[in-house]
């Protein structure tokens, strides 16, 4: 590598890290299902043991996940505060994607200038930037997954086999989102043989492994999981009414404004040439990522949110090829006198991706200081049995900060009656009915309910419509009067049914 | 050097890997013996720990319930495919009728290694074979229930174990044991028949006439039991199907095999569908006819299994043979497939000891049979219908394999019902006097709306509870 490009390079992993703390620090706190990862930290931190029998969620219950980045996190978080290590780390980790992406673009493309480029367009990806407030196992598992694709691309070398293997076990054991990589070396193998391409031994053996090795430590983590939803289990025992949220039916403007038009027109270009007319067997293999991420988005396989994120990835790469290509085109017109093609390129760049990534940076959702402090209020003047009420992506906020139980959040797997909640969550939130909402909050054993600014906006709602002084006592306000600067209610119930009756 | 000693540590461990191989191989009898009775000893000392029933699975009470069924009422046309159950409970205490299964399948499997030998096929492959088949969830169930797949493989191998006999008396000892088979069901005896099929084209003309024979008196017997004896065409279900569930028994199925040796059976089936080999030829064909049927009634899972078992075995043995050149990667991923294989059929003991009747449950049964008259019918979970006809000795409303849509939809409204105005009238029009809630039907059913907020109707008066196991009287008025 030339130190040109190496310097280009270090600006660009730093530019991106700054520039993701920055919007990290700008929005206040995390984005709210950051906080059940925070808890699984914290309890690993306390017991050396992730909290698979959690007591608080849905009131007690089981949970299946695979823990080495909770493992990762609390080893950081012996030396660095928690609060430090969940903002400052998963922006390294991605920060750290845009070198990953340069060695991949730079092996396929064998151009640094395109793998910069390729490295730019990760960086300031907006789908990723979007995640600048964000404490999950993507933001691990997404760098970890390229490079896994990268020392893929050079199994022959010996520290690249054992590399791979290193880097693929802890995919395996840090998100089943790793499936993407398995089912595009199948479509990449398909695709080999659709163009009688001689696959080279040592990759088949090296899927077959890798095959074999994810589906073990899935069984190992995901047994119980298995044998109580079956085939269910992909679907992750979503709420029928909100299936659409976690797997939303593609909509192509979104999708391509996301993953930035630029990389997406390049992409298809790249994918045209490589299929049809250059039959290169290196774009193959990220092609065969592309169509695997389509298909399993498509049929809802994997969140939309995970794919899009690997999808535009992937054209970032597929972009250094399409850069190459162009600089050569140009190197032979008359208008090649001087080099201003990077210059464009940025210009065209500007525009479609900055933007767009500090606009998706910005909005995105968290809670406001006045609503934490409300949660954390609960925990120090409440009983310590007390089941607190809160909308479904609030319901960690409850458990972590507040340490009560909780009657709904987003970790459904294992959840009999998960349909059920999520309904009497909203007859909850808009019954007029006093006696119902008695008998569903007797029947959960909640006695707290929490109205956020945020929930009167989702819900569309200024208070709950059974509150009644006899029987619902305002504990706490931290309302402001504008309700501008966000802030929580939270009711006291004091009734049954039986006493109501 | 350096080199040289890594060249041996190599071929030491080549050879170490092949000698340990080969003493498997030498002593297969030995440890395929000593893991079939390791496996079956677990499955029945966790039952006998847990102070469960002795049988597994709905299926064994179904067929036991049919056999006594023929005993009261002399024959019934409509009972034929309990018919070798029926004869062995006229021979044998139905106490002692719990060691035919495991027995069937020790016979099954001294007639598969026989006949394995005696088609030539290699040392290292019928080690594997037999080796993923009795680690398999479905050669499990064989053993521990008793099923119309336990009493098929033991006819079908033992006919042909037989027919591969050079003395001329023993195979036409095959005759007899062939001619049992289409009593079972429709499908056992089109498999036989295709098997024959087969077996007789790839013997000399002059070797045929057995076979020919054997086919004649099959097909004799199918369209005998057909006509009078209104054999099903598979018997079953005796659970509730899930295609995927039924196959893999990862994903909490009752039989099936492990997502391992699925994955090898594909790899298998590929990898020897360009070798062209004649003995591969009837498996290949057996497919179309399995995969339907399967599709069809879930029940046809143990002859698919077998297959695919038997593809897996192709694919493991090629995995040994083939040269990898990733040396390193070819331990790995020999030691995860023993692990994943391992791993799956332990998972599914564990989960075999959670299945099947509770203290409780058999404690209500038994003051059904003591308490609750004869002749009245009990509505109850499908998958509690053949325990509570064998146990409580009552008539229930409907099982699964009773395959009478109206009943279904029938029991699926009565357990689904919201409101009195549509329970009632479904429980007066069928005569239905009691309901029977076992745990899982208490877990299934919701606590604040449906039927069990409906009991607490004035028709309806608990009769008896044990646990969360209850049984319930209805006023028919």
């Amino acid at each position: 590598m030339e130190r040109k490009t190496a310097y280009w390079l270090a600006a660009i992993v730093l530019m991106t890290f700054i520039s993701r703390l920055t919007f990290a620090l700008l929005v206040p706190n995390l984005s709210y299902d950051s906080y059940f990862h925070l808890r699984q930290v914290e309890h690993i931190g306390q017991t050396g043991l992730p909290l698979f029998n959690d007591p608080l969620s849905y009131g007690g219950r089981d949970l299946t996940f695979l823990p080495f980045f909770y493992y990762l996190m609390a080893l950081f978080a012996l030396i660095v505060p928690l609060k430090v290590v969940a903002i400052v780390l998963p922006n390294i980790f991605l920060s750290l994607l845009p070198l990953i992406v340069f060695l991949i673009s730079k092996n396929i493309s064998k151009s640094e200038e395109g793998a910069l480029f390729a490295a730019l367009l990760t960086g300031f990806l907006p789908i990723l930037f979007a995640t600048a407030n964000s404490f999950s196992t993507e933001m691990l598992l997404i760098p970890l997954l390229f490079l896994t694709i990268y020392a893929f691309l050079r199994i022959s070398e010996k520290k690249y086999l054992y590399m791979y293997i290193l880097i693929f076990l802890v995919s395996s054991l840090t998100s089943p989102v790793t499936f993407l990589l398995i089912m595009g070396f199948i479509i990449y193998l398909l695709l080999s043989i659709l163009e009688n391409k001689k696959i080279n031994k040592a990759e088949i053996e090296v899927i077959l492994f890798s095959f074999l090795f994810f589906v073990w430590t899935q069984f190992l983590f995901f047994k119980q999981l298995f044998a109580q939803e079956g085939l269910g289990f992909i679907w992750q025992n979503i709420p029928k009414a909100i299936i659409t949220q976690y797997f939303p039916t593609i909509s192509l403007p979104q999708a391509v404004v996301l993953v930035s038009v630029v990389p997406f027109l390049a992409g298809i270009y790249v994918v045209y040439r490589a299929l049809f007319q250059l039959h290169n067997s290196r774009a193959f293999l990220l092609i065969s990522f592309v169509i695997s991420t389509s298909f399993l988005a498509w049929f809802r396989l994997i969140p939309f949110k995970i794919s899009l994120m690997f999808f535009g990835v992937v054209l970032a790469i597929l972009f250094s090829m399409f850069y190459e290509e162009l600089r050569q085109y140009i190197a032979k017109t008359k208008i090649a006198r001087k080099n201003w093609l990077p210059g464009v390129m940025i210009l065209i760049l500007l525009p479609t991706m900055f933007l767009p990534a500090a606009l998706s940076a910005l909005s995105v959702e968290t809670p406001s200081n006045r609503e934490i402090t409300a949660f954390q209020w609960i925990a120090d003047h409440t009983p310590e049995k007390a089941g607190v009420l809160a909308r479904l992506e609030e319901g960690h906020l409850i458990t972590y900060y507040a340490s009560r139980h909780n009657l709904i959040d987003d970790q459904f797997r294992l959840i009999k009656d998960v349909n059920s909640r999520f309904e009497d969550v909203n007859i909850l939130y808009h019954t007029t009915f006093q006696t119902q909402a008695i008998g569903l909050l007797e029947k959960y054993n909640i006695q707290y309910i929490v109205l956020t600014s945020h929930t009167q906006q989702k819900e569309k709602l200024e208070t709950f419509r059974y509150l009644s002084k006899k029987c619902f006592d305002l504990v706490y306000n931290n309302f402001e009067e504008n309700y501008e600067g966000g802030g929580a209610q939270i009711y006291q119930n004091h009734c049954t049914i039986r006493e109501h009756r | 050097m350096t080199s040289k000693t890594k060249k041996e540590k190599n071929l030491q461990s080549t050879r170490d890997r092949s000698l340990f191989l080969e003493h498997c191989l030498k002593h297969q009898k030995l440890y395929l013996s000593l893991l079939f009775l390791m496996m079956v000893g677990v499955i029945f000392l966790t039952n006998q720990g847990a102070e469960k029933v002795f049988f597994y699975g709905e299926e064994s009470y179904a067929h036991l319930v049919a056999a006594e069924e023929i005993n009261d009422n002399n024959f019934s046309f409509t009972t034929g495919g309990s018919y070798p159950l029926y004869l062995l409970t006229k021979i044998l205490p139905v106490v002692y009728v719990n060691v035919i299964p495991p027995l069937l399948t020790i016979i099954s499997l001294l007639s598969l290694g026989y006949i394995l030998r005696k088609k030539e096929f290699s040392q290292e492959f019928i080690f594997f074979f037999l080796l993923l088949l009795i680690l398999s969830p479905f050669f499990m169930t064989l053993t521990t229930t008793i099923s119309t797949a336990t009493i098929f493989f033991f006819l079908f191998l033992l006919t042909f174990a037989l027919l591969i006999q050079s003395k001329r008396y023993w195979r036409y000892l095959a005759i007899l044991s062939v001619a049992v088979i289409p009593l079972i069901d429709q499908f056992s005896g089109l498999i036989t028949v295709l098997a024959l099929l087969f077996y007789g084209f790839s013997l000399k003309k002059s070797e045929r006439g057995v076979s020919w024979c054997s086919l004649g008196v099959v097909l004799l017997m199918l369209l005998g039991s057909t006509i009078w004896l209104n054999t099903s065409f598979i018997q079953g279900p005796f659970h509730e199907e899930h295609l995927a569930r039924d196959l893999i028994s990862d994903l909490g199925g009752k039989s099936g095999i492990s997502f391992f040796v699925l994955i090898l059976g594909v790899l298998g089936f590929l990898l020897a569908w360009p070798k062209k080999r004649i003995i591969l030829a009837p498996l290949y064909l057996f497919l179309p006819l399995l995969i339907p049927a399967y599709i069809y009634n879930t029940e046809a899972i143990s002859e698919l299994s077998i297959i695919i078992i038997f593809f897996a075995s192709e694919a493991l043995l090629f995995l040994i043979n083939y040269k990898w050149q990733l040396p390193t990667l070819r331990q790995f991923t020999f030691f995860l497939l023993l692990l994943g294989i391992f791993f799956s059929s332990l998972a599914f003991i564990s989960r075999l000891s959670e299945t099947g009747l509770s203290m409780q449950e058999q404690e209500v049964l038994a003051w059904m049979k003591e308490n609750i008259p004869s002749g009245t019918i009990i509505a109850s979970f499908p998958e509690d219908a053949d325990y509570v006809s064998y146990f409580a000795q009552k008539t229930v409303f409907f099982t699964f394999h009773d395959q009478d849509k109206q009943k279904e939809l029938d029991n699926t409204a009565i357990f689904k019902a919201t409101y009195v105005d549509q329970l009632f009238p479904i429980l007066v029009r069928n005569n239905i006097s009691y309901i029977y809630l076992s745990t899982t039907a208490k877990e299934k059913l919701s606590a604040d709306q449906g039927l069990l907020f409906l009991l607490k109707n004035e028709r309806f008066k608990l009769l008896h509870s044990a646990g969360e196991v209850e049984i319930w009287g209805f006023e028919q008025r």
